[in-house]
């Protein structure tokens, strides 16, 4: 009953940000709400193949490549190109590469080095103290890359959901202590950033996976 | 300051498998690719520089140590040859698994070259490619993209789209999936 319940409910902002979609042809990646990017990922699911791997210029090229390779039974993944599509990007997503990139750059200086140097101009330009940002984001990186190193392979389901909510409240945080956080997300991370997956998302569950997994 | 010709042009051919060791590991079900590279020609410093990550994640997009292969290359499209290249494979070794992979190269940029930053891996089921061209030079670095990113130039875009030609031809007849994207238009540097 609940989970009829949940899935009407998801069906409904579906809807609801599928008609939103039309009015935000100018909205900004970071300015979109959950409800309408999940709209937009289910319908680009759906439309794999032209969706955003065509999301640049036409090229004939591009679609004989398709064409010559994606036979009517096989599934075409979904690719998301940070630099054409951000805005299909869940923030959670986003944020867990920065979560991953950030903890790896902890154990290694050169890597930090890189990956303060190339989010420098942005942290300026939203006028974040970047000693402050990249302090409290390590922190959260630290337990979060803790988290999934211990769960090793053989992870549990228990484990798993724990992991993927360490990552929502990790983001929940940030965002209070930065208000700008996704415009960060979708400036300065996504572009840099493609996401491929033969996994197809529902959208309740891609709004459970945003809510932390619960 | 020199011309600033050079482009660069990011490749990822990628995807995931599972293996069957002690214990398996399932198949990755999202991967990202992080993908930079950066190019000066300046009169004190003409170097590129390229980081690539491939991220494996399980169906909670939580990060996990699958089984992938993965190449990262760093191409002078000028002269169709590889300067550079890593490459990852944990399909046949169960305690190298990671669940990112990262390739960091660098070297001596030649001017009027155009060059290419591939980060490939594959999975047997699905194997696709992924072009992001990218000016390498300051000047042709877009203003709205917070400075570091920028959009290809012309000259190579229409270099790409050779490329992308190619990379059609050779999937004819390949039983795995490939995709190619080619350059977005291209925008003068």
């Amino acid at each position: 009953m609940l989970q009829s319940m949940r899935r009407s409910i998801v069906f409904i902002l579906v809807i609801a940000g599928a008609s939103a979609l039309a009015q935000s042809a100018n909205k900004k990646p970071w300015g979109w709400t959950d409800s309408e990017r999940i709209a937009l990922r289910v319908a680009a699911q759906t439309h794999r193949a032209g969706g955003t791997i065509t999301a640049g210029a036409p090229d004939s090229a591009r679609s004989s490549a398709r064409a010559a390779t994606l036979s009517p039974a096989q599934a075409a993944p979904l690719v998301i190109d940070g630099r054409h599509s951000p805005e299909l990007f869940m923030p959670s997503q986003l944020f867990g590469i920065l979560l991953v990139a950030a903890g790896d750059a902890d154990l290694d200086p050169a890597r930090r080095e890189r990956l303060h140097s190339r989010h420098q101009a942005a942290l300026q330009q939203l006028g974040w103290d970047q000693e402050a940002f990249w302090d409290s984001l390590t922190k959260h990186a630290r337990m979060y890359n803790g988290l999934t190193r211990a769960a090793r392979r053989n992870r549990s389901d228990a484990t798993s959901i724990a992991i993927c909510r360490t990552r929502i409240e990790a983001l929940r945080d940030m965002r209070e202590r930065y208000q700008h956080l996704d415009e960060f997300l979708y400036r300065s991370i996504a572009p840099d950033v493609t996401l491929a997956t033969d996994q197809k998302d529902s959208a309740e569950r891609l709004a459970w996976l945003e809510r932390g997994c619960q | 300051m020199r011309t600033p010709v050079l482009t660069a042009v990011i490749i990822a051919i990628f995807g995931g498998a599972a293996t069957s060791y002690a214990q398996k590991a399932e198949p990755c079900r999202y991967f990202t690719f992080d993908l930079t590279i950066n190019v000066s020609l300046t009169e004190t410093n003409n170097g590129y520089s390229a980081e690539s990550a491939v991220t494996c994640y399980d169906e909670y997009t939580n990060p996990y140590a699958g089984a992938f292969t993965a190449e990262a290359h760093v191409t002078d499209d000028s002269s169709g040859g590889t300067v550079d290249s890593r490459e990852w494979d944990s399909t046949n070794c169960y305690t190298c698994a990671v669940d990112t992979w990262y390739a960091y190269m660098s070297g001596v940029a030649t001017a009027n070259h155009c060059w290419a930053d591939s980060n490939p891996c594959r999975r047997p089921a699905s194997y696709f490619v992924h072009r992001l061209p990218i000016c390498g030079s300051a000047a042709a670095k877009h203003p709205e993209n917070f400075g570091g990113r920028s959009l290809c130039c012309r000259r190579c875009a229409f270099s790409k789209r050779a490329v992308d030609g190619a990379a059609a031809a050779a999937t004819e007849g390949s039983p795995t999936v490939k995709l190619a994207r080619g350059a977005h238009g291209g925008v003068p540097c």
